[in-house]
């Protein structure tokens, strides 16, 4: 009993702890010293803090109010007086329905992804930890869910659903979380069979333990190379489904629903489609090139 | 590229100057037979669902099966009212007994569908019979229901008779002044050739919707149909009602253009005839220089945007009748039921902001469901914008500030429905749920003022764009809203009857048109009398539905809001087109489409 | 390999039924109903509103419904004695309509026996209305293919060997450019800077000139395909170059191309004879899940470009709650995935010779 814990320490975990640990500085060396992923990240962080700091944003330093509608100052232009992006067609300042829509459109992409990856971890690591009826029973579900049109399921669910932000971040984690669990299942067929899982398994650790202990630590790159291009995904996928009708609906303003809105107000008032265009595009854009120099840098292959 | 598209838009205005200077060439004959070119017209809608006009349900179809079949009466596109003797309507006189429930239609003897075949009355009375059967689905069936089964209950015609080639008798179950139209929401087809095709075997038209007439009356026939693209439709010189003598365009296209945007920049683009302007863009047609040339006609709209009201209690739909049709007692709705709080909204929403910020001031004001085109319109009916009134009318409805903070809901202090229904919603906040459905920024728009206007005089709105099928219907039909935002177009001639709207009859939860379940006896006996005024004299009726109006302003079952005023546009070298305000194509087999100089 | 392919589709069973089920019981879960759709008029009476609620069957429990569009009614509700009028039912009652008289009988016959109903905005067979659209959103697939793959994988192959040069830089932050702005947006621009508004290239939608007679061979209206098809091929691009460099850096550090370089092989031999050629294995085995995936239409596109395609009609159904419609694309689509996979499977079967089915 007292023995136990001490082999634990020593043994096992100190022969993943080298590998990881090392594996970890490389890859953050590696990043640090790619100045596209750094400025991506910067970027992305800046839009993320502006976006949550809406609220006082714009109360205190723009003192506007993101929903009061102004009708007879509507389609202000960018540099109005007192309205940094102009004002929409409600005569609402134009910068602070952005950064309100900001918190939306991100949080959505954010939370959804994340709880996209929980699921898909819980069931994976599952799934391919106990094998036989377990696994096969998730096989089939997602093979399932997986043949009927994604889009399609997105666009019947949505309407079931009646979305506001909330079950959208359901629905869209609900499509998205299979991903993952391929990944997830696929490592862990391959961890479990492992030293150092053989033997925390040889030592009495319970099923849990080994599978969220052991195991997920193992496949955490991978899923945070996979959440930030999912996130910018799903911030593209909301803006698509505002177009079609099925999105985040007003009164909540989104980058998806401004955008698509501002479609319509294509040559009166080109600013409500370029400003959301260009901070959609900017950020999926700054996801991606995070995801892409993430999976360079954990990229074990490559030595500098 | 900015400063190339400005030389092109500098191009384009100095090339649309010398269109100018170009002498435009005289009305009428400027072209021959056919050679009017091709006009194109853009649907956003769905595919037509059906060419046979006895199943026709939308729009799309309705667009096209309006050039290939006659109807019994057509509207005179001048006055707007229907008249006998008018091109593409079958009627030449038409005249009711001293009861005023036997219409005599005569019908021209000179017009024959385009295989030689004399159109009859016996056409009108196959569509007729095929309708009655019940076997097809028909929106109008309901008209000539009594007629299937014998019972006078229910429809408004009880029998139609066909006692010559060229008479057709109608038998109305009641004297009835709205009656009139309703023999015309069936559309003549060429018995002939339907008894070929389906014989007394009704139903199989179902099987068989996309079915392409091969023998049509009208300007254009042919359908060519490639389904997500267009309708394409020739002109056939054998319709002899056409303006000219002969039909001018060669071909008619219905193009399908799904995005209402890309619609417009084909249109300015020359790809496509006329356009009617989505309201975003209705005013970049007026103001935008590059935009100048094209010909433009506004007109007033025959329909109107209002808020429902829901009066009764949304929890527990009750119909407006029992099974024996006694009018069943509503539970008031909590916050609606009181009228001086549906008069409070009247007053708490600046509508001139709204017609002038959301409509760039194409609309106008309305305050009852008639619409100022309509010649029972009174226009001294106008709801005036005044908070402090309005805040007045909740003080005096029970719905009080009792913490001075303006900020926060007022609350029921001896209310309407604390008084009557539950002394236990004392206290509670004054909320209502704002619907408006999905689609069109206009709607979200409106939502959005409205929410932001009632929040100032103390209300909790809680303001929801949602999805039409999904969400909105389900709500406004099943009378579980609180207010909703909806559109009505009414049909030509504008009928100033609403009993489809506001009796009990039709306040049935789930199906019926008088969603808020408002009841007024005196509306209802005033609604009633119009319809039967002995030989229907306007004055009489005018009167009674000037009564009518003065009942629906005071009592608000509906926030009227606003008539549209929207805009056709044309290609500049369309000639001959002259369109009213009742319709902007009814001379289309005149049209011509000058030849552009290079 | 027999076995294996007759394994996989028993295999699908199962599957196909999960997919029905599920979807079934979404789509008929979903708030409103189709016939307050379609009778949206107050001019339509009750009567009429049953009659058509009755013939669409659309009031019956979920499990009755999805019992007929799998297996018919003509079971449910039978004719014993000729009359044309039922007499005889199970589950279902014989007036359901409640006009006093009992119905005819059932007709339907199930999709198992290949009755896939009537759409109820078309009232046609919903098949004849896929196949119809389906044309043109497999001509812009295959577009589609022909350009983001080749290009796709060009770039992936460059960029994994320039990897960390300006070329792999470049080619990553266009190809990501080109994925990160919203589809919608992408195709306005297009239009309007290649479209009469600004340029005037090319045309703005449609599949060919709006003249009777149909569309000419595809040949003489490329045109038309050219902007829908560089909206849709954006984000392929970047995929499959993005896929292609990881895999063939995969290639590249491998062991046999590091014997082939120690050969005395030159750089490029081992880079296309040897990584590339490995590296596209993989590829070949997203090709057809690709395809598949992209048959279910690009609604957006179609929508803005006007192309007669699925996606658009697939959008319209499930606003208008067009169930027949609806489960129809979904039994096609589902069924192509199946296939799809399957496909996928065999080819990296037949392309990678460690794998013996």
């Amino acid at each position: 009993m007292t023995a136990q814990p001490s082999i634990t320490k020593i043994g096992i975990p100190l022969h993943e702890e080298i590998r990881t640990k090392s594996l970890l500085q490389k890859a953050l060396y590696r990043v640090w010293h790619d100045r596209l992923t750094m400025t991506a990240l910067i970027i992305i962080v800046i839009l993320t803090t502006l976006a949550i700091l809406a609220p006082f944003i714009s109360n205190q330093i723009l003192q506007v109010e993101y929903d009061k509608p102004d009708l007879r100052n509507n389609y202000a232009p960018i540099g109005a007086p007192g309205h940094i992006l102009g004002t929409d067609d409600l005569g609402r300042d134009h910068l602070a329905r952005l950064l309100y829509g900001g918190q939306v459109s991100l949080g959505i992409a954010f939370f959804a992804a994340i709880l996209a990856i929980i699921i898909g971890v819980t069931v994976g690591v599952i799934s391919g930890y106990y094998g036989g009826f377990i696994d096969d029973f998730v096989i089939w579900f997602i093979t399932t869910l997986d043949s009927i049109p994604s889009l399609f399921l997105l666009l019947i669910i949505s309407a079931v659903l009646s979305p506001g932000p909330f079950s959208l971040v359901l629905i869209l984690a609900f499509l998205g979380w299979i991903g993952a669990t391929r990944i997830v299942r696929g490592e862990t067929f391959s961890l479990r069979e492992r030293d150092f899982t053989l033997a925390a398994r040889s030592m009495g650790a319970s099923d849990w333990r080994i599978m969220f202990v052991h195991i997920v630590p193992n496949v955490a790159s991978l899923l945070i190379i996979s959440l930030t291009s999912a996130i910018g995904g799903l911030i593209l996928t909301e803006s698509a489904l505002s177009f079609l009708g099925f999105g985040v609906k007003a009164p909540t303003p989104s980058w998806g629903n401004m955008l698509s809105g501002g479609i319509d107000l294509l040559r009166r008032a080109p600013h409500l489609i370029f400003v959301p265009g260009i901070l959609i595009s900017l950020t999926v854009f700054c996801l991606y090139l995070i995801g892409d120099g993430l999976r360079d840098a954990f990229d074990p292959r490559i030595s500098d | 590229m900015k400063s190339i598209s400005k030389w092109l838009v500098l191009g384009l205005c100095l090339a649309l100057l010398g269109t100018l200077v170009i002498p435009v060439i005289a009305q009428e004959d400027i072209s021959g037979p056919g050679e009017g070119g091709i006009i194109i017209t853009g649907n956003t809608a769905d595919d037509p669902a059906t060419f046979n006009p006895l199943l026709a349900n939308d729009t799309s179809s309705f667009d096209i099966v309006q050039w290939l079949y006659p109807a019994l009466f057509t509207v005179n596109w001048q006055t707007g009212e229907s008249e006998p003797n008018q091109p593409g309507g079958l009627a030449e006189s038409w005249s009711y007994d001293e009861t005023g429930t036997i219409l005599t239609i005569n019908l021209r003897q000179d017009l024959a569908w385009n295989d030689g075949t004399p159109i009859t009355s016996a056409d009108y009375l196959y569509a007729v019979n095929a309708v009655r059967s019940g076997q097809i689905d028909n929106s109008y069936a309901s008209t000539f229901e009594t007629m299937a089964d014998g019972s006078p209950a229910g429809g408004k015609v009880a029998s139609v008779e066909a006692p010559d080639p060229y008479t057709v008798v109608v038998t109305f179950t009641e004297a009835d002044c709205v009656a009139f139209e309703s023999v015309n929401d069936i559309q003549v087809v060429p018995a002939h050739v339907f008894q070929e095709l389906y014989g007394e075997d009704y139903a199989a038209m179902m099987e068989d919707p996309r079915s392409i007439p091969t023998v049509s009356f009208g300007a254009f026939k042919d359908i060519e149909f490639a389904p997500a693209q267009r309708v394409s439709l020739v002109a056939d010189q054998s319709y002899p009602d056409s303006l000219l003598g002969y039909v001018s365009p060669e071909e008619w296209v219905y193009l399908s253009v799904p995005d209402e945007n890309v619609e417009t920049e084909r249109f300015i683009a020359g790809e496509i005839t006329v356009l009617a302007v989505p309201s975003t863009r209705q005013n970049d047609f007026k103001t935008d220089p590059a935009l100048a040339d094209f010909k433009t006609y506004e007109f007033t709209g025959n329909g109107f945007t209002f808020f429902a009201m829901n009066t009764a209690d949304p929890s527990n739909p009750q119909p407006g009748l029992d099974e024996d049709g006694n009018a069943l007692p509503q539970i008031p709705h909590p916050v609606l039921g009181d009228v001086l709080v549906r008069r409070a909204i009247t007053q708490a929403v600046d509508m001139d902001a709204i017609l002038e910020g959301i409509r760039d001031g194409n609309g106008i004001k309305v305050a009852t469901h008639t619409i100022p085109t309509s010649w029972v319109y009174n226009p001294d009916l106008q709801y005036t914008f005044d908070t402090a009134a309005a805040q007045a009318l909740l003080d005096e409805a029970g719905w009080v500030d009792d913490d001075g903070d303006a900020s926060t809901p007022r609350v029921c202090q001896n209310c309407l429905y604390a008084r009557e229904v539950d002394p236990a919603f004392e206290g509670s906040p004054l909320s209502l749920k704002l619907r408006v459905p999905e689609g069109g920024v206009v709607g979200s728009q409106i939502g959005e003022f409205f929410k932001a206007s009632l929040d100032e005089i103390g209300f909790s709105t809680d303001f929801q764009a949602i999805d039409w099928g999904s969400a909105f219907l389900p709500e406004l039909t099943g009378q579980t809203f609180d207010m909703a935002l909806l559109s009505w177009s009414l049909g030509l001639p504008v009928e100033p009857d609403v009993t489809d709207f506001y009796t009990p009859a039709v306040d049935v939860p789930g199906a019926g048109f008088n969603f808020t379940s408002y009841y007024n006896e005196e509306l209802n006996q005033i609604l009633a009398e119009a319809r039967v005024v002995p030989g229907c004299d306007p004055e009489a009726r005018k009167a009674l539905y000037l009564r009518a109006q003065e009942i629906l302003f005071n009592d608000a079952p509906y926030y009227y809001m606003y008539v549209t005023e929207s805009m056709t546009a044309v290609q500049p070298n369309l000639e001959n087109w002259n369109p009213t305000p009742y319709s902007r194509i009814w001379d289309t087999d005149a049209w011509a489409l000058l030849d552009q100089p290079e | 390999m027999n076995h294996f392919i007759i394994r996989r589709l028993i295999q699908a069973i199962p599957t196909f039924f999960g997919i029905t089920i599920i979807s079934y019981f979404i789509i008929a879960a979903a708030p409103g109903d189709p016939v307050s759709i379609l009778t949206f008029n107050p001019r339509t009476s009750m009567e009429e509103r049953q009659r058509l609620a009755a013939r669409l069957g659309v009031n019956d429990p979920i499990y009755l419904q999805y019992l007929r569009w799998l297996v018919g009614d003509d079971w449910m509700r039978w004719d014993t004695d000729g009359d044309g009028l039922s007499d005889r039912s199970i589950l279902i009652p014989l007036d359901a309509d409640g006009d006093g008289e009992p119905d005819p009988p059932g007709e339907r016959l199930g999709i198992l026996r290949g009755d896939f109903g009537r759409s109820f905005t078309y009232r046609e067979n919903p098949l004849k209305l896929i196949g119809e659209r389906l044309p043109a959103t497999i001509e812009l697939n295959i577009a589609t293919l022909l350009i983001s793959v080749p290009l796709g994988i060009t770039i992936g192959i460059l960029a994994a060997i320039w990897r960390g040069k300006s070329f792999d830089q470049s080619a990553r932050v266009l190809a990501v450019v080109g994925d990160s702005v919203p589809s919608f947006l992408m195709a306005f621009g297009l239009i309007m800077i290649f479209g009469a508004p600004t340029f005037n290239l090319l045309p703005m939608g449609g599949m060919c000139a709006p003249v009777r007679g149909g569309c000419p061979p595809i040949y003489q209206r490329l045109e038309y395909l050219v902007l829908p098809t560089i909206a849709l091929s954006l984000g392929g691009i970047a995929g499959w170059s993005r896929f292609m460099r990881a895999a063939m850096l995969e290639t590249i550090t491998s062991d046999y191309v590091r014997t082939a370089k120690a050969k005395g092989l030159s750089n490029r031999a081992v880079w296309f004879r040897h990584s590339a050629r490995n590296a596209l294995i993989p590829m070949a085995t997203f090709l057809g899940p690709t395809f598949v995936s992209l048959l279910g239409g690009a609604t957006i596109i179609e929508t803005i470009f006007s192309w007669p395609g699925v996606g658009r009609l697939l959008t319209q159904s499930v606003s208008a709650q067009d169930y027949p419609v609806i489960m129809a694309s979904v039994v096609i689509g589902s069924v192509l995935t199946i296939l799809g996979f399957l496909i996928s499977d065999i080819l990296y079967a037949v392309f990678d010779p460690r794998i013996r089915l």
